[in-house]
């Protein structure tokens, strides 16, 4: 009795919540409206057998529920009726599937006028790469992948050459050109996928694959990983910046190619060391940094890790924090660094001898332990930190420093600005340690390695 | 069975006077159409490798057993022998098989014994194969077509030595003083799970000693170039 | 006749003296069957625990210390694997398919006794093997329970040593034990039948449970040599599945293998896997659904030939599984095409079960309440199927929420539906007992409400883009605020959900406990298995003889018989007909 009156209340329910949701799929932002179309029309036809079966189900319960004085009916088939009732399913079954393939024709087949560009995973990261003047991308293979080499590109394929790198996790397009999208993973299984863009692909370590699209709409939308890649998979997300072509053009411009990124730049340590006098009050002539000025430990960077920082203090992404005074000064020193004999400056710190900084807080180093293990996959087990993932040392490093950078993270300090790639992924990853008092067991776990 | 004609059965009728009811397959023991399944389910096991093997071996990477002088199953004399003992371990069995049919519980006994120490002959002979090429540089890690051969042997000998287990096991309950027709159906399992094997190893020596040409052929031929 | 010669082996019958002997080392499938329900109950029990778990990292993100990254995909990956693979496959097979078997094609065991205990012992080994992972250094894999390489072996995964390669033995054992199992099943349903007992008088739980172990015989095999595979390349270091690769900052030795060659393999034993499930609850809710309306199960032909049909599409389906793997996507075509045609005996399925209902006399017990809830949790289920199948409408919802609510509603709560329905109609016979109705209506009303409010909201985050196996969502533009509310209220429905179980768990033990013994054969069903001479039947089932059986297991409410059903071993000459009828008179026709 009950369960009828119930039934048919799920199904008004159901009925409600789908045409009152506030939770539909977002706004549109390329050409696929007709996925959305066969989603609508999917959801017409299993709608209607939705109701009908369930009401239909509500109303027999309803009418033949139990009397003592009546009998069921005995009827052990009616083929008249199966019959009907398989050609209407079946029709219904055309009507969703025809739809379906036609699109999937329009999916399967690139327009000849697409822009390719490829996109780049690895655990947990996106990294993209443009075609360049020849319009054609050059070979490519994780055997390759080295610290010099971080998009593994096949040096003996001329295509390669002049190909564009961006090594960002913000991905420009132009509007409304279509795009072929080649995807390419240096490790495990990956998923693009941009919900406004409703395609999405996997990729595949040791072969390629591709997707396309025409970006429609102009604006910033967010790239995720939807294929488990691993511990930190919900961190690895990107962005998508469509915009008009012009501003697309001027952004791709101000991306290396290859040859510009294997290409060497001769540096000059004597000018680095001349640069480094006005670092070395805080950060100490040796390097080794200054707890009471807050200041790091920089001969455990790596210079990408130190150029990147500095360039995101000049930027405005880190340091803006009115409150953290130590940021602000950066930010400030930053701003009169000489960008021309930058690389000098960090080629210097990187020929001085690496120095340890002991540390300094007392926590339960074996919670300590428990708590690297989320650290370990990107900072290494023995805190030496990996340049090919961008992640830097922690062995060796003012533990005073860390515990200042992880708090800055938590509290949304640092990392928040959308550019810094690193900073929302760790972002992410502090909010796991909750307490102070776990804090301080990690990093005096850390002041161990 | 009877195949469609029993599933178009209306069986709320009434099944008319004079005619006996239904009853199961008849004369089949459960036993062998258990063996059936098992064959089978081993089948599609082997099977679904097989199609595997063949889409890895039109990789690059993939470099077959044969097909040069210097591969190890260039020439294959060693495989040559330890298939011969295959043979004659299923002869063996077979021999227990008739006995079965002639009533010579000796014939069995025989039959069965020699059947299965021949199959652990077989299956030692497999390890010396694989010691020979490990010394020989041919690792299971070196190449897929390493891997393969060893998957593939690896998993055929397991298979056989569970049919020692059972060949054992009706050993035992002759022992116990079983009668003939108390082992039949096992001994006639144990027949046809040997013939299965040999036919299986014949196949696999004929797969894993192909050139990358017949490969590529029959991948082709398989759609799975 | 073999049936004569089963008949004739009841003196063989070795019946144990021993405690021991009957309840440990029983070779009794009434006995085995217990023992796989209760270690099945047990893990899934489990399982649910996890869920919970992870449910609250989904709804409170950061809220619990005690839950971190490795944790939560561990967490996700064992409750899949525990849910799909030993509780649901283990309880409707090993547990029910044991049970009723014998008893409803009327034999006295299975035809293999000795190997249907050792497939048990081997259920247990896989069991203890799985559940000894959370034990070793790294804990338990947390590669998804889909188990993709590369990921499933390399560091940046938790569990990626230890606790894969235990996954992967204990998925090994537990095909063994499967495989025992089943060539049991399928040879007793086969060759042991009582006389009379024609494939189309058997019920169709056992039609539904001989073709899912015949799916299962012929599709675990993908699995376990994707296992061994995957084994090679985690242990040996060869390249079946493992291109070249640099993880996490080092290259690895592997070189030229695929892992979508591994996804082809999972599904081809994965799709199979969904109605290895689903085929035998669909037997099940069919015959509760005819007894408790009293009515025959309306066309019966075509319920078998749907159950034929559906586990014989069932293999070529795999790949809509992989429609943006990055295989080959013209595979879209085909496999697209296949998975919507599956729909079609699966809505006449629905369809006779709502035909069966009309025209019925309709007993609202427990077990009828629980599969009139599947009925509409399963016509859920598989509509939102549909537009899973459709390959474009894949592309924006795979790999999102809308996938774990389609998933959980036709394959977790709708054979668990039909699991609580079976439960509660068939302890009587089990025990003698009927469990106590008062704690079953408060369980079903809990566990029907509950889960569709966790999962019919589930869909629309699923529309809205939100992706599966996330930790945690992070910032996002396109989520909003409300999203996450809901995503509260999800865990909040899920953990009442899962204290709804207690009480089932109580229920229980409070019946075999304290509820007196019930009637025999309660709920007036027709088929073999409610006549045997003793509540609960006795090791050998049947006494000394065998029944013979004359009819089929729906003869219910048939014109001009008094009492409105018949048993299928009474023949015709003992039916009573009403003044006025006869055997010609009556509805059923003699030709």
């Amino acid at each position: 009795m009950y369960i009828a009156i119930v039934i048919v209340g799920l199904v008004a329910v159901t009925l409600i919540l789908h045409f009152a949701s506030p939770w539909w799929l977002t706004p549109l932002a390329s050409n696929w409206s007709s996925i959305d179309t066969t989603i609508e029309i999917s959801f017409w036809i299993t709608g209607f057998v939705f109701v009908a079966v369930n009401l239909f189900l509500a109303w027999s319960v309803w009418r033949f529920r139990y009397n003592k004085n009546r009998r069921s009916h005995y009827e052990p088939e009616n083929k008249k009726l199966e019959i009907w009732l398989t050609a209407l399913t079946t029709v219904g079954v055309i009507a969703m599937l025809t739809p379906g393939l036609i699109v999937w024709a329009k999916v399967v087949h690139v327009p000849d006028d697409a822009l390719e560009v490829e996109a780049i995973g690895q655990q947990w990261q996106w990294t993209f790469r443009f075609p360049g003047d020849d319009g054609v991308l050059g070979a490519a293979n994780a055997r390759f992948v080295s610290n010099d080499n971080r998009f593994g590109l096949d040096p003996s394929d001329p295509n390669g050459a002049d190909d564009i790198l961006v090594e960002h996790h913000r991905l420009h397009l132009p509007v409304d050109q279509p795009v072929k999208l080649v995807l390419r993973s240096n490790d495990v299984l990956h998923n693009f996928a941009v919900p406004q863009f409703r395609v999405k692909m996997d990729l595949v370590p040791g072969t390629q694959t591709y997707q396309w699209f025409t970006p429609t709409r102009e604006g910033n939308f967010d790239i995720l990983c939807e294929e488990l890649c691993g511990l930190a998979h919900y961190t690895m997300k990107g962005q998508v910046l469509v915009e008009p072509e012009q501003a697309f053009q001027s952004w791709l411009a101000t991306y290396p190619t290859f040859t510009d990124v294997q290409s060497g730049n001769e540096v000059d340590l004597a000018v680095g060391e001349n640069q480094y006098q006005s670092c070395a009050g805080c950060h100490g002539a040796d390097g080794g940094g200054n707890a009471a000025l807050n200041a790091p430990n920089l001969t455990k960077l790596d210079h990408r890790y130190m150029a990147r920082q500095l360039r995101h203090y000049r930027q405005g992404i880190r340091g803006t924090e009115p409150e953290d005074i130590p940021g602000q000064t950066m930010a400030t020193i930053a701003q009169g660094i000489d960008p021309n004999s930058e690389a000098d400056l960090l080629a210097y710190i990187a020929s001085l001898d690496p120095v340890d900084v002991d540390g300094t807080l007392e926590g339960d180093i074996s919670n300590g332990q428990r708590l690297y293990g989320a650290c370990t996959a990107c900072h290494g087990a023995s805190g030496e930190g990996k340049a090919l993932l961008s992640a830097p040392a922690l062995a060796g490093q003012s533990d005073q420093y860390l515990q200042r950078q992880l708090e800055h993270f938590s509290m949304g300090w640092r990392g928040k600005h959308p550019q810094d790639r690193f900073g929302t992924q760790m972002r992410l990853m502090t909010r796991t340690i909750h307490s102070p008092e776990r804090l301080r067991d990690l990093l005096t776990y850390i002041a161990t390695l | 069975m009877k195949g469609f004609s029993a599933l178009a059965e209306k069986p709320w009728l009434a099944i008319p006077d004079g005619h006996s009811p239904g009853s199961p397959d008849e004369g089949t023991p459960p036993a062998q159409i258990a063996l059936r399944f098992l064959l089978m389910v081993i089948s599609i096991a082997f099977m679904l490798i097989f199609v595997t093997f063949l889409t890895r071996s039109q990789y690059p990477d993939f470099q077959a057993l044969a097909g040069e002088p210097w591969l190890p199953f260039n020439q294959s004399p060693r495989l040559w022998a330890t298939t011969a003992v295959l043979v004659a371990a299923s002869a063996a069995m077979h021999w227990a098989r008739h006995s079965i049919k002639a009533q010579r519980p000796d014939g069995v006994m025989l039959g069965i014994s020699v059947g299965g120490v021949l199959a652990l002959v077989f299956i030692m002979a497999q390890w010396t194969t694989w010691n020979y090429l490990a010394n020989l540089g041919y690792g299971v890690s070196e190449n897929p077509a390493n891997a393969y051969f060893y998957l593939f042997t690896g998993l055929h000998a397991l298979h056989l030595f569970g049919g020692v287990l059972a060949v054992v096991r009706v050993f035992i309950r002759i022992g116990q003083g079983c009668s003939l027709e108390q082992v039949a159906v096992a001994v006639k399992a144990c027949t046809t799970y040997w013939h299965y094997l040999l036919a299986l190893w014949l196949l696999l020596f004929f797969l894993l000693t192909r050139t990358p040409e017949t490969y590529a052929l029959i991948a082709a031929a398989c759609g799975l170039g | 006749m073999t049936h004569i010669a089963i008949a004739d082996q009841e003196p063989e019958l070795h019946h144990p003296r021993t405690f021991i002997g009957k309840y440990i080392w029983s070779q009794d499938h009434k006995v085995i069957a217990i023992q796989y329900a209760c270690t099945a109950i047990f893990v899934g029990l489990i399982a649910l625990l996890l869920s919970v778990v992870m449910r609250l990292q989904l709804g409170f993100p950061d809220q619990f210390d005690f839950i971190n990254p490795n944790m939560y995909l561990q967490f996700v990956t064992l409750h899949g694997m525990i849910m799909v693979i030993y509780l649901l496959t283990a309880l409707l097979l090993g547990g029910f398919g044991n049970y009723l078997i014998p008893l409803m094609v009327g034999t006295r065991d299975m035809v293999f006794p000795y190997l249907n205990m050792l497939s048990y012992w081997f259920y247990l080994l896989s069991v203890l093997v799985l559940l000894a992972s959370f034990f070793v250094p790294g804990g338990p894999t947390g590669a998804g329970w889909t188990l993709y390489p590369p990921q499933s072996i390399l560091e940046g995964t938790p569990g990626s040593g230890m606790g894969i390669v235990l996954m992967l033995a204990s998925l090994a054992i537990f095909i063994i034990a499967f495989t025992m199992g089943g060539l049991n099943y399928v040879s007793t349903i086969l060759q042991a039948r009582t006389r009379g007992m024609t494939l189309m008088r058997m019920p169709l739980t056992i039609w539904g449970i001989f073709t899912a172990t015949i799916l299962g015989l012929f599709a675990f095999p993908a699995l376990l040599v994707s296992a061994i595979m995957m084994l090679f390349d985690a242990v040996l270091g060869t390249s079946f599945f493992m291109p070249a690769i640099v993880s996490l900052g080092e290259a690895t030795n592997h070189e030229g293998g695929s892992p979508i060659l591994f996804q082809h393999l999972f599904w081809f034993f994965g799709h199979p896997e969904v109605y290895i499930v689903a085929l035998p609850a669909f037997g099940m809710v069919s015959d509760v659904l005819s007894v408790h309306a009293r009515k025959n199960i309306f066309g019966y032909r075509m319920m078998v030939w749907a159950i034929v049909i559906i586990g014989g599409l069932s293999f070529v389906v795999w790949a809509h599984h992989m429609y943006v793997s990055g295989m080959n996507p013209y595979f879209g075509f085909f496999f697209a095409t296949t998975t919507l045609i599956i729909a079609v005996p699966t809505a006449i399925k629905v369809y006779n079960w709502v035909l069966t209902l009309w025209q019925g006399n309709i007993h609202l017990t427990v077990p009828m309440l629980f599969a009139i809830g599947f009925i509409f949790t399963f016509t859920h289920g598989g509509l939102s199927g549909l537009f899973l199948g459709n390959v474009v409408i894949d592309l924006p919802l795979s790999d999102t929420f809308f996938v774990v609510a389609h998933f959980h509603m036709v394959m977790g709560v709708s054979p668990i539906m039909v699991l609580f329905a079976a439960i509660y109609h068939w302890f009587p016979l089990v025990t003698g007992k009927q469990l106590n109705t008062r704690l079953g209506m408060i369980h079903f009303w809990g566990t029907f409400l509950g889960t569709y409010a966790i999962y019919l909201p589930m869909h629309y985050l699923g529309f809205l883009g939100v992706p599966r196996r996330y930790y945690a969502l992070g910032d996002t533009s396109f989520i909003p605020e409300s999203a996450h509310t809901l995503n509260a209220n999800i865990t909040i429905a899920a953990i009442i959900v899962a204290l709804f179980q207690l009480i089932f768990i109580f229920n229980l033990f409070w019946t075999i406990k304290r509820e007196p013994k019930s009637r025999i054969n309660p709920w007036g069903a027709a088929s073999l298995e409610w006549h045997t001479p003793d509540v609960p039947p006795r090791h050998g089932n049947w006494g000394k003889e065998l029944p013979t059986v004359h009819r089929w297991a729906y003869d219910y409410s048939v014109p001009g018989v008094v009492g409105d059903f018949i048993p299928q071993h009474v023949p015709d000459s003992e039916v009573t007909f009403e003044p006025g009828f006869d055997r010609t008179g009556s509805g059923r026709k003699s030709t």
